[in-house]
């Protein structure tokens, strides 16, 4: 029971080091854009590609971009206007 | 004169210690976890979610279901490669499979493809006539898709299969207002089995490949019936690479 407590409390500790581990350019950024991190893949995406590095852009990547850039359901027809099962 | 400590089971400062020792050890090993898990990214799927291959039940007739349980393991290898090697596209959801074509009599079994090609339409591409538009995507798409689709060992000799369907859909221009909803173009282009083992073999040349198809156009929802388009051969497929994007571990795309 203690070990997993300790374990609990040292988990917590390194989540709020991380948390903390923002600069300030970056908190001032937020401050002024709340929304810009509101999804979390986006938020992984801007963290790990920094200014400066060469980004790296995964399928996932891709795929999450395509989910939040979607405009709504587009008027197109049915595949089963087309094919049979 | 020191002090009378009391050594009892509950006071034992070396078990006491080690278990101090173990939990800084756990406890680190735990920070470690957590470090690696906010530092590394996700690895990609080695594969896409299995939902772009219409199940073998899900066929209506026998032949289809037969067709479906034998080339399923390939159709997934097939959707697994479109996903990583060619990733602005998209296979729809049950979008690859054994279907058969609604303007054909009795049970005809096409291995059938059905994708939306993410592009954002020029006002040059816009332009153009929807036969134009059209024989672009055609060149672009259907030989290359035909040719990996026919790629299965054994599938273009299988006299169960009648022929393949390529469909694709693209925007056919940018929304007008923010409210409005973004209308597709689709083309569904059909190429009966001796066709397309023509084609893969070389003694039809690309150019001539839209002449062998039946090629059935949409504007949104509304039916343009059959088109004739013009086709030739287009590297794009092979030679268009999204800037900066990196292949899966474990994926060779050619």
């Amino acid at each position: 029971m203690r070990t997993s407590q300790l374990r609990f409390l040292i988990g917590l500790g390194a989540l709020l080091l991380f948390a903390g581990c923002a600069s300030s350019d970056e908190w001032q950024t937020w401050k002024e854009h709340p929304t810009h991190f509101a999804s979390g893949d986006h938020f992984f995406f801007s963290t790990r590609n920094r200014e400066g590095s060469n980004p790296r852009v995964t399928r996932q990547d891709i795929a999450v971009a395509r989910d939040q850039g979607w405009w709504g359901k587009p008027v197109t027809v049915s595949q089963e206007a087309i094919l049979e099962r | 004169m020191a002090l009378a400590v009391h050594t009892g089971r509950r006071m034992n400062t070396s078990r006491t210690t080690r278990w101090m020792s173990t939990g800084v050890r756990r406890g680190l090993a735990a920070v470690m976890l957590v470090a690696v898990a906010l530092s590394t990214p996700l690895p990609a799927p080695a594969a896409p979610s299995d939902d772009s291959v219409m199940p073998v039940d899900q066929h209506t007739s026998e032949k289809g279901r037969r067709l479906a349980a034998k080339y399923t393991p390939a159709l997934r290898e097939l959707s697994a490669k479109v996903y990583h090697c060619m990733p602005w596209v998209e296979a729809k959801k049950n979008g690859i499979g054994f279907y058969k074509p609604k303007h054909l009599e009795g049970d005809n079994r096409y291995l059938s493809i059905n994708l939306y090609i993410d592009q954002q339409p020029s006002p040059e591409f816009a332009a153009f006539s929807i036969e134009e538009r059209a024989s672009r995507m055609f060149s672009r798409y259907v030989g290359p898709m035909v040719r990996r689709m026919a790629a299965t060992p054994g599938l273009l000799n299988d006299s169960s299969l009648d022929g393949f369907t390529v469909i694709l859909e693209w925007l056919k221009q940018m929304p007008a207002s923010p409210n409005a909803r973004p209308v597709h173009e689709t083309i569904a282009s059909f190429l009966d089995r001796a066709s397309a083992a023509d084609y893969v073999a070389g003694r039809v040349p690309a150019r001539d490949l839209a002449s062998r198809a039946r090629v059935l156009a949409w504007d949104g929802e509304t039916s343009l019936g059959p088109i004739r388009l013009t086709s030739w051969e287009d590297d794009f497929v092979t030679t268009y690479k999204v800037a900066n994007y990196q292949v899966a571990p474990g994926v060779s795309c050619p």
